[in-house]
């Protein structure tokens, strides 16, 4: 009986504590975006702006406040977005309304790692939001990786649309 | 009449019989769990658990967990396992120790050896801030900057966590552990068991048979063999009686 709570317990737990995985430090990502980074500013999402954020995330937000970076028409966004069962952080960088890089900082989850790699990254440079709150690019999915591709559309589209809430 | 009933045709159809019995109930428990592991997320069965304390007893979550709790002017703040709580409300998990938690004018601030949590005095979560430097301890001022201690310095924030700036000793007020008072202890103590097992673990552990242990593994090993079995003897019946069939059927013509 006592072998079989053992088994069950470790079972139970050693997955998460396996996959967590960082792939690029804040310090490391910001580098890449400013040849100096700015100051951290503060984006707070207001009354006005939840019923969108509930939107593209289809989900209600859980966060009341982010972290953004700006120099003149560059800002770059840390975001995170559950996958299955653990938050995915990515790191997006957009100049003139444009996301010109979107990378995983930080992966937690056991499966659907795939997204990472700049395959699958790359795909939303020079993606922009439109009026109906879409990407003006198609996003090609991974098999097998469908919550985190979901997770990552839903960062890039939350990025533009803070950015372009900031330009108004 | 005796060769007959000796024939391998008969035997074959007793096998089938049998095998068909045999694995009849794991075989309704394997489809009815795998049809409620394909809706997992249309269910919502990551995000409810199971709390019958029978069944929390079967995986061995009785007992009480290791607790860490921090007194913020009317709230308590407590880490159990990897799961943190305002009061009894359940709000984030964290694989590293919560170090502290005081309160500015703005937030509550939670204090993990990697992150700080920004809570609103309704426990709604406002920010996780990422730290790359381990945090040690933290503490507040009696003019609201945010003072944490690392391993070579102290730095303080007066932006509301957005920036730091090593500094010298301001004498702060570093956040201690406190022990969690009864009765809230033995709810949170019950609120966390109860917040263990989603019943998506719960079905997978029964799908695959993992939840009895190894011998329950090897039953279900088992019947998907016996399953092989059944498929192949089911064909090689069905073979068998069409050709017979036929046959009868030609030498009627």
């Amino acid at each position: 009986m006592k072998s079989l709570k053992l088994f069950l317990v470790v079972t139970l737990f050693w997955t998460p504590l396996l996959s967590a995985e960082q792939y690029l430090s804040e310090a490391s990502f910001l580098a890449s975006a400013f040849n100096t980074p700015p100051k951290a500013k503060s984006f707070w999402l207001t009354p006005t702006i939840k019923p969108t954020v509930q939107q593209l995330l289809q989900h209600k937000p859980t966060f009341l406040r982010t972290r953004y970076w700006q120099e003149n028409q560059r800002t770059a966004w840390i975001l995170e977005e559950l996958g299955k069962n653990e938050p995915i952080t990515v790191g997006v960088i957009i100049d003139h309304n444009k996301i010109v890089q979107l990378q995983v900082l930080e992966f937690r989850e056991s499966r659907g790692w795939e997204v990472k790699h700049s395959f699958f990254t790359d795909q939303f440079i020079a993606a922009t939001l439109s009026s109906e709150q879409t990407l003006s690019q198609s996003i090609d999915g991974i098999s097998g990786a469908t919550l985190s591709v979901n997770a990552l559309t839903k960062i890039a589209k939350l990025a533009l649309f803070f950015n372009q809430t900031l330009r108004q | 009449m005796k060769n007959a009933r000796k024939s391998p045709w008969r035997l074959l159809y007793k096998l089938h019989r049998y095998l068909g019995l045999a694995v009849s109930l794991v075989l309704i428990l394997l489809a009815v769990t795998g049809i409620a592991l394909n809706h997992t997320d249309d269910w919502q069965l990551n995000s409810r658990y199971i709390k019958s304390p029978s069944l929390l007893n079967w995986y061995g979550v009785n007992r009480p967990s290791d607790i860490r709790s921090f007194q913020v002017g009317k709230y308590w703040i407590s880490q159990l396992d990897q799961q943190c709580y305002f009061n009894t409300q359940p709000l984030t998990t964290n694989k590293h120790l919560l170090l502290g938690a005081i309160s500015t004018a703005d937030f509550l601030v939670l204090a993990f050896e990697n992150q700080f949590l920004l809570l609103s005095d309704t426990g709604s979560i406002i920010e996780k801030i990422p730290f790359d430097t381990a945090v040690r301890a933290i503490g507040i001022t009696g003019n609201d900057t945010v003072v944490i201690r690392l391993d070579s310095n102290i730095k303080a924030s007066q932006d509301g966590l957005l920036s730091w700036q090593v500094t010298g000793d301001l004498s702060p007020q570093w956040s201690q552990e406190t022990t969690l008072p009864e009765p809230l202890n033995t709810q949170l103590q019950k609120t966390h068991q109860q917040h263990m097992i989603p019943y998506e673990r719960f079905l997978l552990d029964l799908h695959s048979g993992r939840l009895f242990g190894l011998v329950g593994i090897f039953i279900v090993d088992l019947s998907g063999i016996l399953l092989i079995l059944l498929t192949v003897s089911g064909c090689w019946i069905w073979v068998r009686h069409r050709l017979k069939t036929r046959f009868h059927n030609k030498r009627l013509r």
